[in-house]
C-alpha cells in the first residue's frame, strides 16, 4: 500500500482523532484579513517592487521567462506525486502575480489580455492569492532544475510582500512581528527578560549536572568575540540544542555571549513576507552586535534567520565590521581544528540527516552539515534524495506556525518528507533547524513513525569529550 | 506587392528582431545583482558555468530527469531548429543538403504537434498554458510542415543569391510562384534570422518579445 492510499484509508489519527478533509481554502477562511480595498495598496506596492533595484531584474526575469512545461511540479514536495489541484502546481501559482504583471506592465498585456495570459487584479484575485502563496514554503526547489532558471520562491515572496501592504498577513507573523519590533520584550514569543534568565539560569543548573563541569550561558559580555543568536523559542521548545551548543562552545574555549532583549531572538519572520519588517529587525540585532562589540555574529540552529542574515545583511545593514555564520560552520571548524573532541560511538543508533532548504540548498552547508553529524554519530543514513536536493519538510516558508492549514502541512505538505524518512530506517533524525523541528515533530507524531526528532548539537552534545571531565549522564530529551 | 515582401519585410523583420532583442539583453545586461541570493550547487569559475549551461543547453537534462514526456518533444524540436541553422548556413557556404532541411522540418512539424497536443492533453499542462502557448506551437507546426513538403525543389541557388543580395543592400525580386514562395519561407524562417519574405518574416520577428513580452514596460 502507498503513501497516499494509508493517508486516504485511515479513518483516525495515532491520537485516535478523525482525520479531516483538506480544505482547499482553510487559511484565507480562517484568515482575519481584510475583504476588501486591497487591490490599490497591492498595486501600489507592486508599482514600487517592480522597480526596486533588487527585484526587478529577477522578477522580470522569472515573469517574462516561464516555459508553462510543469517541470516545477515534479519537483515540489507538494505536487511531485499529486498534480490533482491545480492551484498547488508552483507555475500556477506564479501565473497568479504573472498575470497581473502582465497586464499593468507589459504592451502585449494591454493589447490582448488574456490570449497572452493578462488579468487585471480583481478582490478576488487578491484572495486567491493570499491561499496559494501561503502554501508554498518558499523551497526553492524548483528552482534548482527549472529549464528557465525561474524562481517562483521569489515570486512568492514578492506576492506575500504586496498582500502584506494590503493588510493581508497571517496573524502569527503579524503577532510575532509586532512583539519583535514594538513589544517590551523585543523577542517574538513575548518572553519578558527575567523568564529569559530564569529558564538560562535552568539550563546552567542542567549542564553542570550533566557535566560537572562550570559550564554556563554567558549573558551580555561586552567584547566577547562571538554573540551566539539563537530563535527565542529554542530556549523554550530546544534546550537539548541550545545546551548542546553552549557545551560545544564551552570545551573549544570560545569568547562568547548572548543577549537578552533584542539581542535574545534570531527569528526573523520579515524574510518571508515584509521587507520593511526584515529590515527593522535585522538592524535592531546588529545594534546589539555593535553595542556588546563582537566579532562574530552567530546563529543558532535556524535556516531562516541564517538566511535573512547571510543574504540580506549587507544589503540592508551596509558594509559589517563583523562576520556573520550558522553555528554548523563554528562547530566544524572546531573540529577541523582540534579544539573539541567527539566520540561518535556515544551515538550508536542509525541517524539520518534532514536538510533544511534555508542551510542546504541556499546556504550551502550541506556538506558541512554532514561533517558535522559524521563526527558525532557512528551509524549516519543518507536520507534520498538529499543535500541540495533534498524536499522541504513541508513547514517553511513560515508556513509550520500557520495551525489553520495543519491537515495540509500533515497530509500534503509534508507526505514526501514522510515517505523519505520511513525509507531510511533511521531512529533519530537530526535537522538543524527550529522550524523544520517543529514540523517533523508533528509528522512524526501525526503519521505514527518510530523515529525521534533533534537538532544536530543534541547529538554533538553527547559525543563531546571533555578533558578531566568527571562522569556524566547526558540524554537526548524527546 | 512582390517588391515589399522581397525587399521591405525582411529589412523590416531585422530592425524589429534586433531592436527587441537589442533592449532585452540590454535591460538584463546593466541589472545590478545586489542580493547574494545564491542556490547550490553554485557552478564555480568561468569553465564551470559553462560547462553547466552547454550542458544543460546539449541534453536538456533537466526535463529529462523529471519530466520525460516534455523532454521528447522540446528535445526534438529545439534540434530541428538547430539542424535547420546548419542547414542554412551551409547553403550560404554553397553545400546543398536538401535531406538535412527535410529532417529538420519534419522534425520540427512533429515535435510541434507533439507539444501541441501534450499541452492539451495532460491536465496540469494545460492548466498553466494561455493562448498564446499555442499559438506559437501553431507557427511552428505551420513552418514545419510547409517546408517538409516543399523543400527540395531546386531553389536552393536562387535563395542563396537572394539572401546575399539582401546582405549586399541590394535585394532582389523574389519569383511569385506559390511553391517557390513557400520553400522560401521555410528557408529563411529556419534561420531564425528572419529574412523571410512570407508568412515567417512576422513571427521570427516578434521573437524577442514572445518570453519576454515584459520588454517593453509600459510603465
Amino acid at each position: 500500500m502507498n503513501e497516499k492510499n494509508q493517508s486516504a484509508e485511515a479513518k483516525e489519527d495515532k491520537k485516535g482523532k478523525p482525520r479531516r478533509t483538506i480544505d482547499k481554502y482553510q487559511l484565507f477562511r480562517a484568515a482575519h484579513v481584510p475583504r476588501e480595498g486591497r487591490v490599490k495598496p497591492f498595486l501600489e506596492c507592486l508599482d514600487k517592487v517592480v522597480k526596486h533595484e533588487l527585484y526587478k531584474f529577477p522578477l522580470k526575469l522569472y515573469l517574462d521567462t516561464c516555459a508553462k512545461c510543469n517541470n516545477c511540479a515534479t519537483l515540489c514536495h507538494i505536487t511531485c506525486d499529486d498534480q490533482s489541484n491545480p492551484h498547488w502546481l508552483p507555475a500556477k501559482r506564479s501565473d497568479l502575480l504573472r498575470k497581473v504583471y502582465k497586464r499593468r506592465y507589459t504592451l502585449l498585456g494591454r493589447l490582448l489580455g488574456k490570449l497572452v495570459g493578462a488579468e487585471d487584479l480583481t478582490e478576488e484575485l487578491v484572495d486567491e492569492m493570499y491561499e496559494s502563496f501561503y502554501r508554498c514554503t518558499m523551497c526553492r526547489r524548483c528552482a534548482l532544475e527549472c529549464p528557465m532558471g525561474v524562481d517562483n520562491s521569489l515570486i512568492t515572496r514578492i506576492g506575500r510582500f504586496c498582500l502584506s501592504e494590503a493588510g493581508m498577513v497571517p496573524h502569527n507573523f503579524k503577532v510575532s512581528v509586532d512583539s519583535q519590533l514594538k513589544g517590551p520584550t523585543r523577542n517574538t514569543s513575548a518572553i519578558p527578560e527575567r523568564a529569559f534568565l530564569d529558564t538560562i539560569e535552568f539550563l546552567n543548573e542542567e549542564m553542570q549536572e550533566m557535566t560537572g563541569l562550570p559550564i554556563e550561558f554567558p549573558v551580555n559580555v561586552k567584547g566577547a568575540e562571538i554573540l551566539f543568536v539563537a530563535p527565542v523559542s529554542d530556549y523554550i521548545m530546544e534546550a537539548d540544542t541550545l545546551m548542546g551548543i553552549a557545551m560545544t562552545l564551552y570545551a573549544a574555549g570560545a569568547s562568547w555571549t548572548i543577549a537578552t532583549g533584542a539581542g535574545s531572538d534570531s527569528i526573523n519572520y520579515g524574510v518571508f513576507y515584509d521587507d520593511n519588517w526584515l529590515r527593522d529587525i535585522m538592524l535592531q540585532l546588529h545594534d546589539v552586535v555593535k553595542d556588546l562589540g563582537a566579532k562574530k555574529l552567530v546563529i543558532g540552529e535556524c535556516g531562516h534567520a541564517t538566511k535573512a542574515q547571510k543574504v540580506f545583511a549587507e544589503y540592508f545593514g551596509g558594509k559589517l565590521d563583523f562576520e556573520i555564520k550558522n553555528i554548523m560552520e563554528v562547530t566544524a571548524q572546531y573540529i577541523e581544528e582540534g579544539r573539541i573532541k567527539l566520540d561518535p560511538s556515544r551515538n550508536p543508533d542509525p541517524v539520518t540527516l534532514h536538510d533544511p532548504c534555508n542551510l542546504s540548498r541556499m546556504g550551502g552547508l550541506a556538506d558541512t552539515l554532514r561533517f558535522v553529524l559524521r563526527s558525532a554519530v557512528s551509524h549516519f543514513v543518507e536520507m534520498e534524495p538529499h543535500g541540495n536536493e533534498n524536499y522541504c519538510c513541508g513547514g517553511g516558508g513560515g508556513t509550520v506556525g500557520f495551525e489553520e492549514i495543519y491537515d495540509f502541512r500533515m497530509e500534503v505538505g509534508g507526505r514526501k518528507k514522510v515517505q523519505q524518512l520511513r525509507e531510511t530506517g533511521a531512529k533519530i533524525v537530526a535537522a538543524p533547524c527550529a522550524n523544520c523541528k517543529k514540523q517533523l515533530r508533528e509528522l512524526v507524531d501525526y503519521h505514527g513513525l518510530n523515529m525521534e526528532v533533534a537538532g544536530i548539537h543534541d547529538l554533538v552534545a553527547k559525543a563531546l569529550v571533555f578533558d578531566k571531565a568527571p562522569g556524566r549522564k547526558i540524554e537526548v530529551v524527546k | 506587392m512582390a517588391t515589399i515582401v522581397s525587399q521591405v519585410f525582411p529589412y523590416l523583420a531585422i530592425l524589429v528582431f534586433l531592436v527587441g532583442a537589442g533592449y532585452r539583453i540590454g535591460v538584463w545586461a546593466t541589472s545590478p545583482k545586489k542580493l547574494n541570493w545564491k542556490l547550490y550547487p553554485v557552478p564555480e569559475g568561468l569553465v564551470g558555468e559553462a560547462s553547466y549551461i552547454v550542458g544543460e543547453w546539449i541534453s536538456f537534462k533537466m526535463l529529462f530527469k523529471n519530466n520525460r514526456a516534455i523532454w521528447l518533444g522540446s528535445y526534438v524540436f529545439h534540434l530541428s531548429l538547430v539542424a535547420s541553422a546548419i542547414w542554412f548556413l551551409l547553403l550560404l557556404l554553397g553545400v546543398s543538403a536538401p535531406w538535412l532541411s527535410r529532417l529538420a522540418a519534419a522534425g520540427l512539424f512533429f515535435s510541434s504537434i507533439y507539444l501541441f497536443v501534450a499541452r492539451l492533453w495532460i491536465p496540469q499542462v494545460r492548466a498553466i498554458s494561455t493562448p498564446v502557448e499555442f499559438f506559437n506551437l501553431a507557427i511552428f507546426i505551420a513552418m514545419g510542415g510547409l517546408g517538409w513538403s516543399l523543400t527540395g525543389r531546386g531553389l536552393s541557388g536562387e535563395m542563396r543569391r537572394w539572401v546575399f543580395s539582401l546582405a549586399g543592400f541590394s535585394p532582389s525580386v523574389l519569383p511569385d510562384e506559390p511553391v517557390s514562395s513557400g520553400s522560401f519561407s521555410w528557408s529563411n524562417s529556419s534561420s531564425l534570422t528572419c529574412l523571410s519574405p512570407r508568412c515567417s518574416t512576422w513571427p521570427a520577428s516578434i521573437l524577442p518579445f514572445t518570453k519576454a513580452d515584459g520588454s517593453i514596460p509600459t510603465k
